[in-house]
């Protein structure tokens, strides 16, 4: 074999193997994506939307969002009209747990903010209810939080919103044995172990 | 270890697009005169640590500042993910801006690299959505790429062997100094400011402002003169295909490997810290700043002691240490909720997996002979770790959204993304020679 014919096929190899790749990840993506959107997901956009309405310039894009994924009516609940927020986004920090399903349509989803005004650092919890309708949730009620600890955030003890099963841990170790195996192959591939370029 | 074989070692900033290929070795330095003074040898170096600066600066912005540019921009964790692949394919791009400088010279590359950075830069702080804010910064890391990169050759080419590798740490420190700086302006409340995260962009304007004061004082390198006027000899360089062509390509493809399978969870799990510190785990901003600049300035120690220990007790075992700490101390700064195990565990995050740069730049450069020394280590950091840049923070992103994510969350989308690191570790074991204590020669001839 010719340096030149070699040349040609390790090139084509690497190729072969970064088109290989991409497809592996597209694969991976598609394969364990989902196009359903989860309740935490959407009542995390319709709590960020709320602070939006505040914000200098976002007020009508923030309405359309608020509307897209819960009911207008209930800004008021979260944000206080009164108070000056300096056009500035109405919670410096948000963050929403994981959600119990009293019934198949019915949602709650714990939610804790932290506003910027009028004092910044002030916590409020808060219990987002959302129904779903037609295939998509949306936010229908926000409550006091209670004591019940399964309707807390992480951050004060509560679940995470998904927890990658122990299974995908083994199947990602599982993987990673197979992109060694890989790895081990085409570096054989490549050809034998070479002098260094040290004495 | 000669003068020459440190620079090619000294350590690049983690995944920076350099072109450490030194100037051609065809007529040594030494008999020509090409000594500048002092004076001017410091105005050098405080023109391109800016440069450096900036490029530590300029990424920390994006990762640390990614909830705020969603909220900005109300799109979902995917979305943010996938504009990170452009973006961060502006590096690759910034290789072959960066070579431009060996025919238009160093000095206009350098000067267009910073007024091109200073435009897109400001131009992010204008975005009007995603896909604007991807672009500008997509151009933005071309040229700030480009201006690093001729930074540091013009550091080797100008500063004497005895101060090139102190003037080379130095532009490394400026870029660690970056991320620090926008820690310090996250905990000052700059994104608080009537332009939110913009401003941190508007800071980019900064190096147009030196350089405007500058920019006459500084010169063409002496070297390319020489090289222009035929007063030295600049040897051909090997075609970039080369180490694939010769029995340098088991190397290329073992050192590579290593690589892309550490950047891919690295650069997942850096993109993404902050955004899961502030929503799954309730941190403030002003605590992850805190975070950072502390966790950050004592984990960048990893660098140093890495750097000894790979002397002392030899490349294998430091970078299997290295990675092990990596992975198992990330793996839990992105499982715990108690923010003092948090502390510690970023620290210990940073110490090893950022901090084991310099042995793998001893990977990447010691394995091939010198006359690929430079291809090889070209083709390893900008087409084997650029994928690290591109598909880590994309992949988090995809599938850790937490509306439509197969996983929905973060922290464990870079959990399950580090064990994908675990093989890097038996590749070093079972494939890796040892280097520790002998002398890089070249070995054309050997050849």
């Amino acid at each position: 074999m010719t340096v030149d014919s070699a040349f040609r096929q390790t090139y084509r190899k690497v190729l072969l193997a970064v088109m290989i790749a991409f497809v592996l990840i597209g694969g991976l993506i598609g394969a364990f994506g989902t196009r359903k959107a989860r309740v935490e997901g959407i009542a995390e956009r319709w709590a960020t939307a709320v602070s939006d309405t505040t914000r200098k310039g976002m007020l009508s894009d923030a309405r359309t969002r608020v509307k897209d994924h819960g009911d207008p009516l209930l800004v008021g609940v979260l944000v206080d009209p009164s108070v000056d927020h300096h056009h500035k986004g109405a919670f410096a920090s948000l963050e929403v747990g994981k959600a119990t399903r009293p019934s198949a349509d019915v949602a709650l989803v714990p939610l804790k903010v932290e506003y910027r005004e009028p004092k910044e650092g002030t916590t409020a919890r808060r219990v987002l209810t959302l129904d779903r309708t037609n295939g998509t949730w949306r936010v229908v009620a926000v409550a006091d939080a209670t004591a019940d600890p399964s309707l807390s955030v992480p951050s004060d003890g509560g679940p995470a919103v998904t927890r990658a099963p122990i299974t995908l841990y083994a199947g990602t170790l599982a993987l990673g044995a197979l992109i060694s195996l890989g790895c081990a192959s085409l570096i054989r591939a490549a050809g034998p172990e070479q002098s260094l370029g040290i004495a | 270890m000669t003068q020459t074989d440190e620079l090619v070692l000294a350590p690049p900033g983690a995944g920076i697009l350099t072109d450490f290929e030194l100037p051609s070795a065809g007529e040594p330095l030494d008999r020509v005169d090409l000594a500048r003074d002092d004076r001017y040898l410091k105005l050098l170096l405080l023109l391109l640590v800016s440069a450096a600066f900036f490029e530590g600066y300029d990424s920390s912005i994006l990762a640390l500042l990614l909830p705020n540019i969603q909220s900005t921009f109300h799109v979902s964790e995917a979305v943010l993910g996938i504009t990170r692949i452009p973006i961060e394919l502006g590096l690759f791009v910034a290789f072959f801006v960066a070579r431009l400088s060996d025919r238009w010279g160093r000095r206009p590359t350098l000067l267009w690299s910073v007024v091109g950075y200073t435009v897109f830069t400001a131009l992010t702080a204008l975005s009007w959505d995603i896909w604007s804010f991807a672009l500008f910064q997509f151009a933005s890391r071309i040229f700030l790429g480009a201006e690093y990169a001729i930074g540091v050759t013009m550091i080797v080419e100008e500063f004497p062997v005895a101060r090139r590798a102190r003037a080379l740490g130095t532009l490394l420190t400026f870029s660690a100094l970056g991320t620090i700086v926008v820690g310090i302006l996250l905990g000052a409340g700059l994104q608080d400011g009537p332009l939110e995260w913009r401003s941190f962009y508007l800071v980019g304007l900064a190096p147009l402002l030196v350089l405007s004061v500058f920019r006459r004082r500084l010169k063409e390198t002496r070297r390319f003169e020489a090289v222009k006027a035929g007063r030295i000899h600049e040897e051909a360089r090997p075609s970039m295909l080369e180490p694939w062509r010769t029995r340098s390509r088991r190397n290329i493809l073992l050192v590579g490997l290593m690589h892309m399978l550490r950047s891919i969870p690295l650069f997942g799990s850096t993109a993404w810290w902050a955004f899961y510190a502030e929503r799954e785990r309730g941190f403030t901003a002003a605590q992850v700043a805190i975070f950072i600049i502390c966790a950050y300035g004592l984990g960048c120690l990893g660098y140093y002691i890495c750097g000894r220990a790979m002397e002392r007790w030899g490349r294998r075992p430091t970078a299997m240490v290295y990675f092990t700490g990596g992975i198992a101390f990330s793996i839990l700064l992105f499982q715990v909720s108690s923010k003092p195990v948090s502390f510690f565990a970023l620290m210990l995050a940073v110490f090893f997996g950022l901090g084991m740069s310099p042995v793998m730049s001893a990977f990447a450069t010691e394995l091939f002979p010198t006359e690929l020394r430079g291809q090889a280590a070209a083709w390893i950091r900008n087409v084997f770790e650029i994928a690290g840049y591109v598909f880590g923070p994309a992949l988090v992103g995809i599938l850790g959204d937490h509306a439509t994510g197969a996983i929905g969350n973060v922290g464990d989308t870079v959990s399950l993304l580090m064990l994908l690191q675990l093989p890097t570790i038996w590749l070093v074991w079972k494939y890796v020679p040892e280097t520790k204590g002998r002398e890089l020669v070249d070995t054309v001839a050997a050849a």
